[in-house]
């Protein structure tokens, strides 16, 4: 992946150490540290309320901080004012003005800086064919679709050349399918452009086809800040493991045993040995949904399952199945019919499965 | 065993035409979700089955029985709609309770129901808690328990999920399903998301301007679609478009040429159907992302393209392809390695793809 970055240089843009940041009494950010690399897209994942949009609004110098750090370029910014940052904002309301055309929405940024009438235009045109609103130069805001007007609140930021970019949910409000067209048109542009993001989401999947990095936040806190190969295998906890993918990894709450020598994890209904050895104790063992299969042959650890619903998505049939009082969703490959209440066998692939102590925090990923 | 039958039903509203001539007939037991953007006629054709709108024209039957006159009181029908209607002054438990009272029932036997509908749809630690204290997520869960506690010979629920945050959600499909099924009800839903029609259902029914555009299982919409509205409205991420002319300029052959691009239909799908009339004529091919795969340049069937952008989910991934003017999602294993607009080729799964008139927008093969 990181080839792909094409930056060639991962020289630190931005670094947050420690940032703390209070409305009154609430405490916003505890304790905020990470780092954003130039010509790469940072993306800051978390669920409401957990300090996303006030770590960017942090950034920009628009929220001042209680403690802590912000270097741009090796230089402290603290109390440098918003303008002199050499920042730019995408939020998710586009903040078009309705009344002048795109054209106007886009060149009004660059007036702003006394940019010459010729090279204004020349910028303009420049952004505007490459994200494909050209031909609309001439119309209002008002008379484009959401996905146009999304790409005009784009290029609003992308016309100013500034060191970094940030960008607020900027597709969250777009109908499903349009997001998937706006990802990659979105990817492209970053990647062609080399240019250095900061994207705030709630959504694992955008988070996971846009970050190079991924910074997971809750409550104020960083969960986890690494590669999103690290993010997505190695979690380290349960929080970060259940906020990517869909369905989210299934959690079996247990322990480690030793049984002739070696490690087995133990729920109330299932027994399933490890290849590693392991500490003793209570654990929790973390399994995504494609790796528990349908049961094939007599291998080992075959499970009797009770199927507790079952549907579609897309072309795989996505099935809740329940051991015990234990429930996982698992999804398989194709069409397959099953009904409520029907018996299967079913096998756990331990490969990648995510081993989990009794505080929630990652011990070992198996086979790694 | 029909349930539920709909004859030519239309509705207008002064001079607005909500429903277009829509038949169909719901089973005993079935689940049916009718599916739709906003202003397709959903909630019209939900509302008159319901007894809430006069129908303008054409037969309702519930049971066998014409109902077209009947008053929504008297028709045996629960319904569960996206707006609570909840009584603000009663608790959870007698909200629930409420259209139980009115059926002389004994009180033991009303707490005993009360109770196990407030355990399917975790509602428990709200027992005692009037509406207002409720958010609205909560809320919507009371009115689809108040629903789904009555008997009734028909269960019409109007986007009763639409309320609940996408955890909840994901769960209330799941317990929705159970609780059909288990119970052998007789379930319509009108949602207007595609995914949670093709999570739940036995059949679904699209429409899309007060008309019905098809109504089949999963599969057969996933797989079949009747025409390029289904075709793009059902599937996410949805079914990639190649638009072009239907040429036969080679001996037995048809030939769908996009731009300086020729693409080979292959005989599989083209054989023992009469083309002729729609050649010379733009057509759009359609085929959805997982039926797309990545080959070497030597494959008979290869498309050329240039790598536009490839997203990593973790386990699969998504690379978006620049061919000639159109760009193709294709579905393939995660960890691809790649150049932007390094040179790659493809082809489309021969089964899988379906053809569209562009004029019509009806398929044709």
């Amino acid at each position: 992946m990181e080839k792909n970055t094409g930056n060639g240089q991962s020289e630190d843009l931005l670094v947050l150490k420690n940032v703390y940041k209070n409305y009154g009494s609430v405490e916003a950010l505890k304790g905020v540290s990470l780092v954003a690399r130039r010509g790469e897209c940072l993306v800051i994942l978390g669920p409401s309320g957990a300090g996303k949009t006030t770590t960017l609004k942090v950034i920009a110098g628009l929220e001042s901080i209680k403690m802590g750090e912000i270097y741009f370029q090796n230089r402290l910014v603290n109390n440098l004012e918003p303008k002199d940052r050499n920042v730019a904002m995408v939020f998710e309301t586009y903040a078009l003005y309705p009344h002048i055309s795109v054209y106007d929405n886009l060149a009004s940024s660059l007036h702003a800086l006394n940019m010459e009438e010729e090279k204004v235009r020349e910028r303009v045109c420049e952004i505007a064919t490459m994200l494909g609103i050209y031909p609309f130069l001439e119309r209002r805001p008002g008379f484009l679709s959401g996905g146009q007007r999304q790409r005009v609140a784009l290029g609003r930021a992308l016309v100013k050349t500034v060191d970094l970019y940030l960008m607020d949910e900027p597709i969250a409000h777009l109908d499903a399918k349009l997001r998937y067209q706006m990802i990659g048109e979105f990817k492209h542009l970053q990647e062609t452009l080399k240019i250095s993001i900061i994207y705030v989401t709630h959504d694992w999947r955008e988070a996971m086809s846009l970050g190079n990095h991924i910074i997971v936040l809750n409550q104020g806190k960083v969960e986890q800040y690494g590669t999103k190969e690290e993010i997505f295998r190695k979690p380290e906890n349960t929080f970060v493991a259940q906020i990517i993918g869909d369905p989210p990894m299934n959690l079996l709450r247990g322990h480690i045993v030793t049984e002739g020598g070696k490690s087995v994890f133990q729920s109330k209904n299932i027994s399933l040995p490890l290849k590693e050895k392991l500490e003793k104790g209570p654990a929790t063992l973390g399994v995504r949904s494609s790796k528990i299969r349908l049961a094939s042959g007599s291998g080992n650890s075959r499970i009797e399952a009770e199927v507790y619903s079952c549907g579609r998505h897309g072309m795989n049939t996505v099935v809740s199945i329940k051991v015990g009082e234990e429930l996982f969703k698992t999804e398989f490959k194709g069409y397959q019919k099953f009904e409520i209440g029907q018996k299967i066998t079913i096998q756990f692939d331990l490969t990648d499965a995510c081993v989990f102590d009794e505080n929630n925090i990652l011990i070992r990923v198996v086979g790694e | 065993m029909e349930k539920l039958i709909l004859e030519n039903v239309y509705k207008y509203y002064g001079d607005v035409e909500a429903v277009n001539d829509l038949s169909f007939s719901v089973r005993d037991k079935e689940f049916l979700t009718i599916v739709g953007p906003s202003g397709c006629g959903k909630s019209s054709t939900l509302r008159m089955i319901a007894g809430l709108e006069v129908i303008t024209r054409g037969d309702i039957y519930l049971d066998d029985k014409k109902i077209n006159n009947i008053r929504a009181r008297d028709r045996d029908i629960a319904l569960a709609f996206e707006t609570y209607a909840l009584y603000p002054h009663l608790t959870t438990f007698k909200n629930l309770a409420f259209p139980l009272q009115t059926k002389k029932m004994s009180k033991r036997e009303i707490r005993e129901r009360v109770k196990a509908t407030m355990a399917l749809l975790h509602l428990e630690s709200y027992r005692n808690m009037k509406p207002g204290e409720l958010s609205g997520g909560q809320q919507q869960r009371i009115s689809l328990g108040r629903a789904l506690i009555r008997q009734a010979s028909i269960y019409l629920l109007d986007e009763p999920l639409s309320h609940l945050d996408a955890q909840e959600r994901v769960d209330l499909r799941v317990q929705l399903q159970r609780i059909q099924k288990l119970n052998e009800l007789t379930f319509i839903l009108v949602t207007h998301d595609q995914l949670e029609a093709l999570a739940m259902s036995d059949r679904i029914l699209v429409m899309n301007e007060g008309r019905l555009q098809q109504i089949g299982t999963p599969e057969e919409l996933y797989d079949n679609p009747v025409n390029l509205f289904v075709a793009d409205f059902i599937g996410e991420p949805p079914m990639n478009f190649a638009h072009g002319i239907l040429v036969a300029e080679k001996k037995n052959q048809l030939t769908v040429r996009c731009e300086e691009k020729t693409f080979d239909l292959p005989k599989s799908i083209t054989s023992g159907k009469d083309l002729s009339m729609f050649l010379n004529k733009p057509i759009v091919m359609g085929v959805r992302p997982e039926y797309i795969q990545l080959c070497q340049k030597s494959h008979p069937n290869a498309i050329q393209g240039r790598v536009y952008s490839y997203e990593d989910l973790g386990e699969i991934g998504y690379l978006m392809v620049v061919c000639n003017s159109e760009k193709f999602l294709i579905e393939i294993e995660s960890g691809f390695q790649y150049q932007m607009n390094e040179e790659v080729f493809f082809y489309f799964k021969e089964s899988r793809i379906c053809m569209f008139s562009e004029e019509s927008g009806q398929r044709i093969v």
